[in-house]
C-alpha cells in the first residue's frame, strides 16, 4: 500500500471511530408525519396540472369546432365579374 | 362512493410507511454518523469539546437527518425501485450545502476546525466511499478539486495544526 493509501485508511478509521449518539426511536414516525403533508401537496399539484391540461384541450376543441380555422373564409365582397 | 375510494386508498399508504420505517430503522445509525461528520459534531461530548467524558451529542446532525428523512418520505413512492440510502445521503448534502444555518453553527468535534468543503469531501470520499466523479457531481466541484480537497483533508486530520495556526 502506498503512503497515500495508508494515510487514507488511517483517516477512514478516525472517521468511523468518532463517537456519535444513538439514533432516537421516533425518527421514522416523525419523518412520515412531516413528509405526508408534502406528499399530499405534490399529489394535489399533479392533479391540478392534469385538470388544467384537460381543460385546455377541451377549450381548444370547442373553439376549433366553432371557428373551424382550417376552412377558407367566405368571400365578403362580390368576386370580380369576368370580362366578357 | 367516497368511502370506497378511501378504503381503496388506505392500503397503499400504510405499506409505504411500513417499508419506510423499516428502512429508517436499518439506515438511521449510519446516516446519523454521516450527518454528524458533516456538521463537525462527530466525537463531540456533552461536557463541551471532544473527549470531555460526556455522552456523545449531535443536535445539528439530528435536525439535519430529520429534515432529510422527511424529504425522503415525501418522494418515497418515486424511490421504490432505487436504493433510498443514496437519496437520503444526497438530501443530507443538499440541505447542509444550501442552508447556511448548519454551517454557521459548527459542531465542537475534532473535525469542526476543518473548512466545510474539506470536511464534506473527506466524509464523502473516505467514510461513504463515494467515487471521485460522483462526489464531484454531488458537491458541484471539479474532480481535480475534489482530489485536492481530499488530500488536504487527509493531511489536516493526520497532522493537525497547533492551536492558533490557521489550517
Amino acid at each position: 500500500m502506498s503512503l497515500a493509501d495508508r494515510e487514507e485508511s488511517a483517516v477512514r478509521e478516525v472517521l468511523a471511530g468518532l463517537a456519535v449518539p444513538f439514533a432516537p426511536s421516533g425518527l421514522a414516525a416523525e419523518a412520515v408525519r412531516r413528509g405526508r403533508g408534502a406528499r399530499r401537496w405534490r399529489a394535489r399539484l399533479r392533479r391540478a396540472g392534469w385538470v388544467l391540461l384537460c381543460g385546455a384541450v377541451l377549450v381548444f376543441t370547442v373553439w376549433a369546432a366553432r371557428t373551424r380555422p382550417w376552412t377558407v373564409p367566405e368571400e365578403v365582397t362580390t368576386p370580380p365579374y369576368p370580362r366578357w | 362512493m367516497a368511502s370506497a375510494r378511501r378504503r381503496a386508498a388506505r392500503p397503499r399508504q400504510p405499506d409505504g410507511a411500513r417499508e419506510f420505517a423499516a428502512y429508517v430503522d436499518g439506515a438511521a445509525p449510519r446516516l446519523l454518523r454521516t450527518a454528524a461528520l458533516l456538521t463537525g459534531e462527530a466525537g463531540q461530548a456533552t461536557g463541551g469539546g471532544p473527549g470531555a467524558g460526556g455522552e456523545p451529542t449531535a443536535p445539528l446532525a439530528l435536525a439535519l437527518l430529520r429534515r432529510a428523512l422527511a424529504r425522503t418520505y415525501a418522494v418515497w413512492d418515486r424511490l421504490e425501485r432505487t436504493d433510498p440510502y443514496d437519496h437520503t445521503r444526497a438530501e443530507l448534502l443538499a440541505l447542509f450545502l444550501r442552508s447556511s444555518w448548519y454551517r454557521r453553527r459548527r459542531g465542537r468535534g475534532p473535525l469542526a476546525a476543518l473548512p466545510a468543503r474539506v470536511r464534506l469531501v473527506l466524509v464523502l470520499r473516505l467514510y461513504e466511499g463515494v467515487a471521485e466523479e460522483q462526489a464531484a457531481a454531488l458537491l458541484g466541484l471539479s474532480v481535480d478539486r475534489v482530489r485536492l480537497l481530499c488530500a488536504r483533508g487527509v493531511h489536516l486530520v493526520l497532522h493537525p495544526p497547533a492551536s492558533g495556526a490557521a489550517p
